[in-house]
């Protein structure tokens, strides 16, 4: 059974992943989910990836493009075998709970635009744009993500079903869909912000991180 | 300190030059994107007026902007799906046949594809979160000629960051638009949503739309309210230290007259003698309390 350690963007769990014991247990598949990596961060990732050496039973799930673009570096010299993961944050997914009430037919409404009181009347998004709804970025990214060896997408459930596959990848998919994230105001005492809710849905705040949690997710389908 | 601006369309570019902008950025939206993707992905995350709608206001401001000397930059830094490639190097071309200068992005497949086709001046925009040199150094490896670096970075993390590419150009936001999500992770939808009307009232027309809705769709509106003219005229001498040589404004979509106000306060603000007295001009000028757009210094 795989451990997960990390987070997607609190930079305080970086310095938690690094005093885990989970870190030195070797026998255990292992995912450490890495925030982005600012400059006050570097010194942590540098002693982490040392830590996990050339541990092959180790998944790097990565956040920003530089801290990917340095992994594989290493592991192009040799100095690191972990699987490479493309970080949710990265892949590039649509997940706003909004876009499953606009594939799905809606009452009327009257509003007030500028030109006046407006009958809005749903009709079906167009078919290109529901297909770029439900297409992650990731895949038109198959070639750099290749070349940065990358061997895993991780993706969101969401509102709209994502691709059940990118070929030429692994897939992962995180029990939640990520909508957004705050800056780190360095305060863990006041992390997170109001209770909100979308489109019918209650959000989450998992630190400065904000869901749309497994409950409301539907499972991913082929497209 | 160069100045980039935003513009709706060429009639504004003489008087934000005369105001001091030094560079122009805009989007563009036309009716054929419309008919594919609806309003609200725009190739720019901006919908509406924001945007320039036709291939003749296009050109036109291209050439106003050349005629000022002012590079125009062409934002197409929305979300980008593998469907929408070959509609964005539609965009590109035509944005090339107008002789645009410079062309603003997100997307690192976009990029690739684009500089396979047209030598245009690249700037990664802000939504990549470039926040470490080694992602400094796979945008410049990539292609770009310009990071626009993210919010929530400080003056001391902005050094940090460029030192890892030298030989790139750095831009930060320093007016506007200050978002207090990480925007280059949030996926809440930017639609355009309206009041609700009262139930008695007669429409004067019917929209068809997927968004048949009057809810606010902005995220970011539901946690708190937009600090207002958020401004760094304080900050400047610090961000020049750390790399920085051009300063943002954003403000797309909103009266010419916001955007000189800004444009105008600044390139006052750089001519005070100290901070106290940016800060009263500040004051005086959009009468209300500062609004201080980096994080404090030595934060977490």
């Amino acid at each position: 059974m795989e451990q997960v350690l990390g987070h997607h963007s609190c930079p305080r769990s970086l310095k938690e992943m690094l005093s885990d014991p989970a870190l030195s247990e070797l026998g255990a598949p292992l995912r450490l989910v890495i925030p982005p990596v600012t400059p006050g961060l570097s010194e942590r990732f540098a002693l982490l990836l040392e830590r996990i050496g050339t541990r092959t039973d180790v998944t790097l799930t990565l956040n920003d493009w530089g801290a990917l673009a340095h992994c594989a570096a290493r592991k192009r010299e040799g100095r690191l075998a972990a699987v490479l993961c493309l970080g949710a944050l990265l892949s590039g997914q649509d997940t706003d709970p909004v876009l499953e009430t606009w594939t799905h037919p809606q009452p009327d409404h009257l509003v007030l635009r500028e030109d006046g009181v407006v009958r809005l009347r749903w009709t079906p998004p167009p078919e290109t744009l529901a297909a770029h709804w439900r297409c992650p970025s990731a895949v038109h990214m198959a070639p750099l993500l290749r070349s940065l060896a990358v061997e895993e997408v991780e993706l969101c459930r969401q509102a709209l079903e994502p691709p059940s596959g990118i070929p030429g990848f692994r897939i992962s998919y995180l029990p939640y869909a990520i909508l957004s994230v705050q800056p780190c105001g360095g305060d863990c005492a006041r992390c997170g912000g109001p209770a909100l809710r979308r489109c019918g849905k209650t959000l989450k705040w998992d630190r400065n991180m904000l869901t749309v949690p497994a409950e409301d997710a539907p499972p991913p389908e082929k497209l | 300190m160069r100045y980039a601006v935003p513009v709706n369309e060429a009639g504004e570019i003489p008087m934000l030059a005369e105001s001091g902008a030094d560079e122009l950025y805009c989007g563009y939206q036309d009716a054929r994107w419309q008919a594919l993707y609806g309003n609200h992905d725009s190739a720019s995350r901006r919908q509406g007026r924001a945007n320039i709608a036709d291939p003749d206001a296009l050109q036109r401001a291209a050439e106003t902007a050349r005629s000022r000397g002012l590079p125009l930059h062409l934002t197409l830094n929305g979300r980008v799906s593998e469907g929408q490639l070959p509609e964005l190097l539609r965009i590109a071309e035509l944005w090339a046949r107008c002789g645009g200068d410079g062309v603003i992005l997100r997307d690192p497949g976009l990029l690739m594809l684009l500089r396979e086709h047209f030598d245009f001046h690249y700037t990664v925009s802000l939504l990549t979160v470039t926040v470490n040199p080694e992602g400094a150094a796979f945008w410049r490896d990539l292609g770009a000629d310009r990071v626009v670096l993210p919010r929530f970075l400080r003056p001391e993390e902005i050094a940090a960051v460029t030192a890892g590419a030298p030989e790139l150009e750095y831009e930060v936001m320093v007016m506007g638009d200050r978002c207090p999500l990480i925007d280059g992770f949030c996926r809440s939808v930017h639609a355009e949503s309206f009041p609700p009307a009262p139930p008695e009232a007669e429409a004067v027309a019917v929209c068809e739309t997927c968004n048949p809705s009057a809810e606010a769709f902005h995220l970011c509106g539901d946690l708190c309210a937009p600090a207002p003219d958020p401004c760094a005229a304080c900050r400047m001498d610090e961000l020049s230290r750390s790399g920085v040589t051009i300063g943002k404004l954003g403000g797309r979509g909103l009266p010419l007259t916001e955007r000189l106000r800004w444009l105008s306060f600044l390139r006052t603000a750089e001519e005070l003698d100290d901070n106290k007295a940016r800060q009263w001009l500040y004051q005086k000028t959009f009468r209300h309390g500062c609004s201080c757009y980096l994080p404090e210094r030595g934060g977490a």
